[in-house]
């Protein structure tokens, strides 16, 4: 079960376009939202979600909260802060350059 | 600005996480477990057993622990990971090599810690503004011409004519007896103008200083003088003390930084070595408006307005001068002032040279303990270059092995920085008593925050610099290279380096050790100086009271003299007391009378000298020459029989037998100051390094207008042991005068070397310094040959092996050391010729070295080097072949 590896600094983009798409939600279901979307072609190892979450945590774009799940167990909610809102469309902006740059070599190339 | 602030709370942030790094761990555990769990559920849901359902979620996770140091990484807490595991080695090692660790710690503690007390007295003495509002506008009034004296006449003509200050004020200083128990103290006071304390702007730290409405009769006390006779009394205020039986009302404590003017008692003759001022009290104009016109003050302090600049006001005084000149026509010539800025004035030239002489002199010391302690880590490093090696070929880069190396040394100066800490607080607390008679402000020194940066940044500089160069060692490990051929790169690079350093050492050495020599030259010869006094045997009782007024003319006058000779005889009637005599002032004590030459003619004789010059005054008592073992080289002394009634009689020194009337033979002489009837040897009074000056003597019962408030000393030569004498005299002097406060009782050898007070405390600090300064040269040298001769003990035992010559071997590595000593010899020389000038700044002024002394110095320290590789060498040459290649 090979997965495709995602490009650098491109998690960061999709855990917070994800939450900025749904409002909070815990780990889980940032990787399933994140599967979901990109119908499995992106999906990580998994727990690498988690040390990009702190990461994120320390640098004031997200904040988390202690809650219960639907079936009743603790989980920690995610949740977009205005500087990681300000991060997002950095991040969207860098990648559309960087994507339409190697968009651009690779038809010339073709 | 945004941006800085979100780094700032990011940092925030990180911290907080940092300092519950348990907590965050344990959630980040739960938060994956959970991430885990569930998946495996959503598995299980699709249909998958549960023991696969849960191997695939964990695979599809990947490894927790990994994840967590992923994290742990993201947080930055890794490379203090690193930083800990790099202090926690490197204190392991230390703690392994005890001897280097402890040998650095102290060598650096006694740089670090020495450094920083001289550094504490610097700071406090020159560095610190005045503890008064706005010093900078403070200034001092003297008068012109100084050979005039330097009070300031018409004090009123100025502030009436001059716009540039703010407030003048005017205030002189005597000595007063004070009456709280059976013995009467002295006390040291200033009479000062009401506007005083609000023109230094100082509040007191108990009740009000000079107010408006204050009579005369108030007193401000220093808070020395408070803890001290008054027991610290909170409720003080208003309490009566008697002066000479005027009585004052305490109105206020001053805090005890408060020290005005400083050096006060020191400026009054008589009085040494005496910084205090222990109260200040009013001065009100004389009724007598005639009287009013003229007050004149010793000592006059004033405040610029803003903004006047000082050269301004003095320009505007100059011009005041002349005009006042122009009313006044002085008979004695032009009178006038000259400004001085205060703290010009308490930290002149004399007082911060040598301080700066000193701290020059410590940071070579300072310099010296880095050298030999980076001398020391080198060879260390060297040792440990496998270890080293190794982690380089494990990974290691080479950041990381020059931070290993650097927070090793910051670690060693860290500890070395607190010990020095404990150093520098004793220190600065010895030296500040020991000067804190000659310079002001010295007693205060002490290790505040201020030194205790000072330290701080001294501590970091010396780790970084006697870690660098291990630490660019170890930047530099290639572990092929290295591990190809281990022992020889490190020590073939860094051996020249290593040289270069012992040479330092050798040479900073040579420039301590030259200077300490001057002064212990000079100390020398100053001891050995003939005073022309004996003063074996001898000791003196100041003595002084209050006169009162009705003994201060006439026929009073004669009682009080007379009660000095009476107290002089009782004291020679003592069993054990071979003399006794009276004085007012010891010689090389504080000087006190002079008169011009000019003033002395012999009966008849008009028209001046050619050239007049100056001659000291004394009065003194008929037994004041056997007790002191002065000789009359001609004639006779002063008798009890020359009394005021009988004809006035004076003695003069041979120096002014000799300037006043050549040839001739002077006894017998008449002059207008009396009938010469002796000559006296010639005594130093003013310094043992400066040669007698004329001098003339007065029996105290014919002249006895300097029976004043500064009293007299009385001189006793006895036999034996003077502990019981003290007591007797004691008793003596109460029975004659029950209201003569006795102090200062000091032997007359103790007054030689109070004389060479200001001079003492830097011999010693410098003759410190050249030790430290030479052992550590020594050890550096011997470190360096004892660890060549450790790295070629190989190529020693197979020269050995092949039959080479034993004394050739020897001379081989002895060559080496002898060539560092002599380029370490030559460069110190040239660096104490460029130093040289500084020893002129002292106090007292020292010759600088001459050949002679260098070398001198120069053979001490390359036989002390010389001595430092013989040990080493003859133990490399003395190895047993054998032993020495089978080892390897």
């Amino acid at each position: 079960m090979r997965r495709d590896e995602i490009p650098r600094g491109t998690l960061d983009l999709l855990i917070l376009k994800t939450l900025a798409a749904a409002g909070e939600l815990h780990g889980f279901e940032i990787a399933e939202a994140i599967e979901r979307r990109s119908a499995d072609v992106l999906s990580v190892e998994e727990g690498s979600l988690y040390p990009a979450l702190q990461r994120m945590l320390a640098k004031g774009w997200v904040s988390a909260e202690w809650g219960t799940t639907a079936e009743n167990r603790r989980a920690r909610y995610y949740r977009l802060v205005p500087a990681g809102r300000r991060q997002l469309q950095i991040e969207v902006s860098r990648f559309q350059r960087v994507f339409s740059a190697i968009a651009r070599i690779v038809e010339v190339g073709s | 600005m945004t941006r800085l602030l979100g780094t700032m709370t990011a940092l925030v942030r990180r911290t907080r996480m940092l300092f519950r790094r348990r907590q965050v761990d344990h959630e980040l555990d739960e938060e994956m477990r959970l991430h885990v769990d569930l998946r495996q559920r959503r598995l299980e849901s699709a249909g998958m057993a549960p023991d696969a359902a849960r191997r695939h979620a964990r695979r599809r996770f990947g490894s927790p622990v990994r994840h967590r140091e992923a994290a742990h990484d993201a947080l930055g807490w890794r490379s203090l990971d690193e930083l800990r595991q790099d202090l926690r080695h490197s204190l392991r090692a230390l703690l392994h090599d005890r001897a280097f660790a402890i040998t650095v710690t102290l060598t650096l503690a006694l740089g670090i810690g020495a450094t920083a007390a001289i550094f504490s007295l610097l700071d406090h003495v020159v560095l610190r503004p005045l503890p008064f509002k706005r010093p900078d506008r403070l200034v001092q009034l003297y008068g012109t011409p100084a050979t005039r004296g330097e009070s300031v006449d018409g004090l009123d003509d100025y502030r009436d004519r001059s716009t540039s200050f703010e407030a003048l004020a005017g205030y002189s200083l005597s000595a007063r007896y004070l009456r709280l128990d059976a013995e009467p103290q002295r006390v040291m006071t200033v009479r000062a103008e009401r506007s005083l304390f609000s023109l230094l702007g100082v509040e007191p730290i108990l009740g009000h200083t000079f107010a408006p409405d204050d009579s005369a009769a108030v007193a401000v006390v220093s808070r020395r003088f408070w803890e001290e006779r008054l027991g610290g009394d909170p409720g003080v205020l208003g309490r009566t003390l008697t002066l000479d039986n005027e009585p004052f009302a305490v109105i206020g404590v001053m805090p005890a930084s408060f020290q005005f003017p400083y050096s006060a008692a020191s400026s009054l003759p008589g009085v040494v070595r005496e910084t205090r001022t222990d109260l200040w009290v009013l001065w009100e104009p004389p009724a007598d408006p005639g009287l009013r016109a003229r007050p004149r003050f010793s000592y006059v302090t004033g405040r610029l307005r803003e903004p006047v600049t000082f050269e301004a006001a003095a320009s505007e005084l100059a011009l005041i001068d002349a005009r006042l000149q122009a009313e006044r026509l002085d008979p004695y010539g032009p009178r006038g002032v000259r400004l001085e800025r205060l703290d010009d004035v308490v930290t002149g030239p004399t007082v911060r040279r040598p301080l700066v002489l000193m701290f020059v002199a410590v940071t070579i010391v300072l310099l010296l303990t880095c050298v030999n302690v980076a001398n020391l880590a080198l060879m260390r490093a060297l040792s440990r270059r496998r270890d080293l090696t190794v982690r380089a070929a494990l990974g290691a880069g080479p950041l990381r092995l020059v931070r290993l190396c650097l927070v090793e040394s910051l670690q060693l100066a860290g500890a070395g920085g607190l010990v020095g800490l404990m150093i520098a607080w004793w220190g600065s607390h010895r030296l500040g008593a020991m000067l804190a008679a000659q310079v002001p402000r010295a007693g205060d020194a002490s290790v505040d925050w201020r030194v205790a940066l000072f330290l701080a940044v001294v501590c970091t500089g010396t780790g970084l610099l006697f870690g660098l160069a291990p630490a660019v060692m170890a930047g530099r490990t290639n572990a092929r290279a290295m591990l190809a051929d281990a022992d020889r790169q490190g020590a073939a690079t860094f051996g020249r380096f290593r040289d270069a350093l012992v040479a330092i050492q050798i040479g900073l050495a040579f420039v301590l050790a030259a200077g300490a020599g001057a002064l212990i030259r000079d100390l020398y010869l100053l001891r050995a100086t003939d005073s022309g006094m004996v003063t074996a045997n001898v000791i003196t009782f100041h003595l002084g009271e209050r006169l009162d007024p009705a003994l201060r003319n006439g026929a009073g006058q004669s009682v009080a003299t007379g009660r000095f000779y009476e107290i002089a005889d009782r004291a020679r009637q003592l069993p054990g007391v071979q003399a006794a005599g009276i004085t007012q002032v010891l010689p090389l004590q504080n000087w006190g009378w002079t008169a011009s030459s000019a003033d002395f003619r012999l009966r008849g004789q008009t028209g001046l000298a050619a050239s007049p010059f100056a001659m000291h005054l004394r009065y003194v008592t008929d037994g004041y020459f056997r007790a002191l073992g002065i000789p009359i080289r001609a004639g006779r002394a002063f008798t009890p029989a020359d009394t005021a009634s009988a004809p006035p009689v004076i003695l003069v020194n041979e120096t002014l037998a000799r300037l006043r009337f050549g040839n001739t033979d002077p006894i017998g002489l008449e002059t207008n100051r009396g009938r010469i009837v002796g000559v006296v040897a010639d005594v130093r009074q003013v310094h043992l390094a400066t040669p007698a000056e004329p001098e003339l003597y007065y029996p105290i019962a014919q002249n006895w207008s300097q029976v004043d408030d500064l009293g007299m000393t009385l001189v006793v030569r006895h036999e034996g042991a003077p502990g019981p004498l003290v007591a007797a005299i004691r008793r003596a002097v109460r029975d004659v005068n029950a209201n003569l406060a006795m102090f200062d009782v000091k032997s007359m050898d103790e007054v030689v070397t109070d004389s060479l007070a200001t001079f003492l405390p830097y011999l010693w600090l410098m003759t410190a310094f050249a030790v430290v300064g030479l052992t550590l040269a020594a050890t550096g040298t011997y470190g360096l040959i004892a660890y060549v001769g450790a790295a070629r003990r190989r190529e020693c035992a197979i020269r050995g092996a092949l039959g080479a010559d034993q004394r050739r071997l020897v001379w081989l590595m002895l060559r080496r050391g002898i060539l560092i000593t002599v380029v370490g010899l030559v460069s110190g020389l040239v660096a104490a010729g460029v130093a040289a000038p500084l020893l002129q700044t002292l106090p007292v002024s020292v010759s600088p070295p001459g050949i002679a002394m260098s070398a001198a110095v120069a053979v001490l320290l390359a036989v002390v080097a010389t001595a430092a590789c013989l040990l080493p060498t003859y133990r490399a040459s003395t190895v047993d072949p054998m032993v020495v290649l089978r080892n390897d």
